[in-house]
């Protein structure tokens, strides 16, 4: 069994969560609330701690790491059915990843070079980080993390200091509350990402450190969207940002250093790569852990190589252009991470609280034996 | 009658690999037709017959020449055996007594001395310098150590070469080595285990490593892969490198090497394992991670201030050295608008009629360089730096004006190649070398996003590979906030309160409370 450290595990949720986010909700939440977006962002702390406490009681009541939790709690048929799913859900959810940075990298920064390049090289960088193992990807997440939280930090905080103008935070409130809730929704469907540690809950070090670790996820998640939605409205404005595609990015491409450095949009694309390296690379080995596991498969690192060419082509099919992946991404996305990552945990949740588990259930009967004692 | 010749000649061997396998005869005309047999056509191996004592007993004692101090052979076995018999106390009753156990005990007085049984055994004390003397109507012989040879006096490491600190260096003979290392630990937890390997070299192979600090587990795991090497020969240190590290199919460097005492006594004193080889100057240490090739024993011999600023510059060259002509390559080809106008026309003037694109240009230049730093090797030490600089400068110049180059690409190139010298580890600077040229492909297809891509699979390699257990990335991946502190710069050493992790390891501590070192 794969041991990884609780650091590692908050390292791989925060990466998990973040790059693509960095890039995204900030447009989402300055679209729906201009210069208020930020306070959705710091709101989506209360939603986030009650999905938090969903998957942490998920945690607790399993004995089986996801997908086999499924079936522990809604029954082989269902559990092996839903199971599935959420194999083609992965498959898609890694394939949207890779189109949405190649088609960024593609408008952006190489316009010449076929997507088809792009997403063969980063298919075979993706493959080989899946054939080394899960415990070699926790500790490249750990190297991800470390470089790139506090980059991205800086790099906001540059702009803030050249750019950043707090008048144009003002004014403070006038918000609809509709768009207030949408937003906080925008957010939300990012921080049901955390989803994932219903696997890797169970090779963590301390399995009962998990709520600690996903809060500690959580807070970073949101004081990055935070300081990064503020720094957009301080630069641009609360109309601009609703109007670019990419706000983020055309904050970073204002930073100018000493006269010499600048245009460092393709530095800052460079870290991001790794994050995006970081996303893709947990959701196919998501993919391919819930292959193995619900086809009984000895190992997983060999359906890397194999479904490369699916995840290849589901990449390339995805989408005609970057304008139909932005629908993509704004409709279908959060309508079907909020029915893999929300609906389903809430019903696995639910069935939690009205089965009735047999007396020998060890987890059971250890968690009312630690209660008993307690009482 | 047949049958019966046939029974005679296979009780008695006449090959040498039958004789080696063979015990020691009690009868010295029988052991000098073996010897004929397996030393045959060995011009350099000495038998010297003679009688000794009263009554007369007839001894044969055979050494190699040039191996053996023949003053110690001389004054501490042929003389006393010869002349001084008549001073052993009780000498009337000679002949009653076990001449043997007489001669090993009483006789031969070098400092050195035990028995061997079989040919094998006297085979192998021979060829490593040792004399031997076979009695005749005994079964064993007499080992006396005689070794003794010319060999390069102790010398400053040419690869290690340090401001500060010792300037002693390893050498090619094994006892003076670990004499080094000895001298500098004194305690009797520092252990040295020989292990022989070769089949035909028969080479010493040490491994040390301070008890009570080295994780014991990982001793065991080095002993068994020793063990397992099954080789002909042994000639240096890393014939054993290649047999015991973890992963065979790598780029990096899962051991380090060093020629200096008083590195491998740093390195022992934060519980990793020393494995030498008789023969060479060079040292392996085990396990280590990749932040080792970054640092230098300077450092350590240096105030801890100025010695994190130079492993910051020495961590900024190695950066340079691997993507310098690749980021140059990516900026001029894709990504021009991120330097500023005037300096981007002034490249574009430098490039005006430079007939290749700048990778090949790139690729050219550097390829040169390389060529030109092994023949700086190869060459005779007296021309090999002015060939190399004279090569460097005269192509350069020429290719310029040749508008062949560029002189941007030039400056780049020969900074990249300064960048490199300032690594401490020839295997860190081998690595990048060659890493170089994948980064410069890969920018020239892709820019930017081909050197991250050629960097996320170097780092998913680099997370994958352990040394003997030790993530390579270690203390950065998995992260030790103890440690992570002495990477990136020095820390001071009344900070360095703990060794660093290794799985197993019995006693971290280093300063205040360490237990069980003071034996």
């Amino acid at each position: 069994m794969v041991r990884i450290s609780n650091f590692q595990l908050y390292c791989i949720l925060i990466v998990f969560l973040t790059p693509l986010a960095f890039l995204q909700t900030p447009q989402i939440l300055t679209a729906l609330l201009q210069q208020n977006g930020w306070m959705a962002a710091v709101m989506t702390i209360i939603p986030g701690y009650m999905m938090i406490f969903v998957f942490n009681h998920i945690l607790r009541k399993s004995q089986n790491p996801f997908p086999q939790l499924i079936t522990e709690h809604l029954g082989t048929f269902l559990g092996k059915g839903i199971g599935f799913l959420y194999i083609l859900f992965f498959v898609f959810l890694t394939s949207y990843t890779l189109r949405f940075f190649t088609d960024f990298i593609e408008t952006n920064v190489l316009p010449g070079t076929p997507i088809s390049i792009h997403i063969g090289v980063l298919i075979l960088a993706l493959v080989i980080g899946i054939k080394s193992g899960i415990g070699s990807l926790a500790r490249l997440h750990e190297i991800i993390a470390i470089i790139g939280v506090p980059f991205a930090v800086i790099m906001v905080g540059i702009i803030v200091g050249q750019q950043g103008s707090v008048e144009k935070l003002l004014p403070l409130g006038h918000l609809d509350y509709q768009d207030f809730a949408l937003a906080i929704g925008g957010t939300m469907f990012v921080v049901c990402k955390l989803f994932i540690i219903l696997t890797f809950g169970f090779w963590c070090e301390d399995k009962s450190k998990a709520f600690s670790i996903m809060a500690k996820a959580l807070w970073t998640y949101i004081i990055v969207i935070v300081f990064t939605t503020l720094a957009i409205i301080m630069t641009f404005g609360g109309i601009i940002p609703s109007v670019l595609i990419f706000p983020t990015f055309s904050m970073i491409t204002l930073v100018n250093i000493g006269d010499f450095i600048q245009n460092i949009d393709i530095i800052f694309i460079g870290v991001w790569i790794l994050g995006i390296y970081g996303v893709t690379v947990i959701s196919w080995f998501m993919a391919c852990y819930c292959t193995q596991v619900l086809l009984n498969l000895h190992d997983y690192k060999f359906l890397a190589a194999a479904s490369s060419l699916v995840i290849g082509i589901v990449s390339i099919l995805i989408s005609a252009n970057i304008l139909e992946l932005l629908v993509v991404t704004r409709i279908l996305m959060p309508v079907i991470q909020g029915l893999f990552f929300i609906i389903i945990p809430l019903l696995i949740l639910l069935a939690i609280l009205l089965k009735s588990y047999p007396a020998g259930n060890p987890v059971l009967n250890k968690q009312n034996n630690q209660r008993g004692n307690t009482a | 009658m047949r049958y019966i010749k046939n029974k005679e000649n296979s009780s008695k061997p006449e090959q040498p690999q039958e004789i080696i396998k063979t015990d020691i005869s009690s009868s010295l005309d029988e052991n000098r037709e073996q010897l004929d047999i397996l030393f045959q056509a060995c011009s350099d191996m000495v038998i010297r017959e003679f009688s000794f004592g009263s009554p007369e007993t007839r001894g044969l004692l055979l050494y190699y020449d040039g191996l053996v101090n023949k003053d110690e052979i001389e004054q501490n076995i042929l003389r006393p055996l010869l002349l001084g018999i008549d001073m052993v106390e009780g000498k009337e009753e000679f002949d009653q007594k076990d001449v043997f156990q007489e001669a090993k005990n009483k006789i031969i007085s070098t400092a050195e001395i035990k028995a061997a049984k079989t040919w094998d055994d006297l085979s192998h004390h021979v060829s490593s310098g040792d004399s031997v003397l076979l009695i005749d109507g005994y079964a064993d012989g007499i080992i006396a150590g005689t070794r003794s040879w010319q060999t390069r006096s102790i010398a400053t490491p040419e690869n290690e070469v340090v401001i500060f600190g010792p300037k002693e260096g390893f050498n090619e003979t094994l006892r003076f080595n670990t004499a080094q290392i000895r001298r500098r630990l004194k305690s009797s937890n520092f252990k040295i285990e020989t292990f022989v390997l070769g089949r035909i070299t028969k080479t010493d192979v040490i491994m040390c490593y301070i008890q009570n600090i080295a994780p014991a587990s990982l001793i065991e795991e080095i002993k068994k892969r020793i063990n397992e090497i099954d080789i002909d020969g042994v000639l240096d240190t890393n014939y054993i490198k290649e047999f015991i590290i973890d992963d065979n199919k790598t780029l990096f460097s899962q051991v380090t090497h060093t020629e200096r005492p008083d590195r491998v006594c740093g390195h022992l004193l934060e519980g990793r394992i020393c494995i030498m080889v008789d023969g060479s100057p060079m040292a392996l240490i085990v396990p280590i991670s990749f932040s080792e090739f970054i640092s230098s024993p300077d450092d350590y011999y240096t105030y801890y201030i100025p010695a994190s600023l130079i492993r910051l510059l020495r961590f900024t060259a190695f950066w340079m050295s691997l993507l310098l002509p690749s980021l140059y390559v990516a900026v001029i080809s894709y990504h021009h608008e991120m330097i500023p106008t005037a300096l981007l026309l002034t490249i574009a003037a430098s490039r005006e009629g430079v007939p290749f694109p700048s990778f090949v240009e790139a690729f050219l230049l550097e390829a040169m360089f390389e060529m030109l730093r092994e023949a700086g090797i190869r060459l005779p030490r007296a021309v090999g730096p002015a060939v190399s600089i004279v090569g460097a400068l005269i192509i350069g110049d020429a290719a310029v004006r040749a508008g062949l180059v560029s002189t941007p690409m030039v400056v780049i190139v020969a900074a990249t190649g300064i960048a490199s010298f300032v690594s401490p580890s020839y295997n860190a600077s081998l690595i990048v070398r060659i890493l170089r040229f994948g980064f410069l492909a890969a920018s020239a297809m892709l820019g930017f996003l081909g050197i991250m891509i050629v960097l996320v699979i170097m780092l998913v390699k680099m997370v994958s590979m352990s040394s003997f257990g030790v993530p390579y990335l270690a203390p950065l991946a998995p992260l030790d906030l103890s440690q992570i502190t002495d990477i990136m710069v020095r820390r001071p050493w009344f900070l360095n309160r703990r060794r660093p992790y290794l799985e197993g390891m019995q006693n971290q501590t280093r300063q205040g409370g360490g237990k069980d070192e003071a034996t």
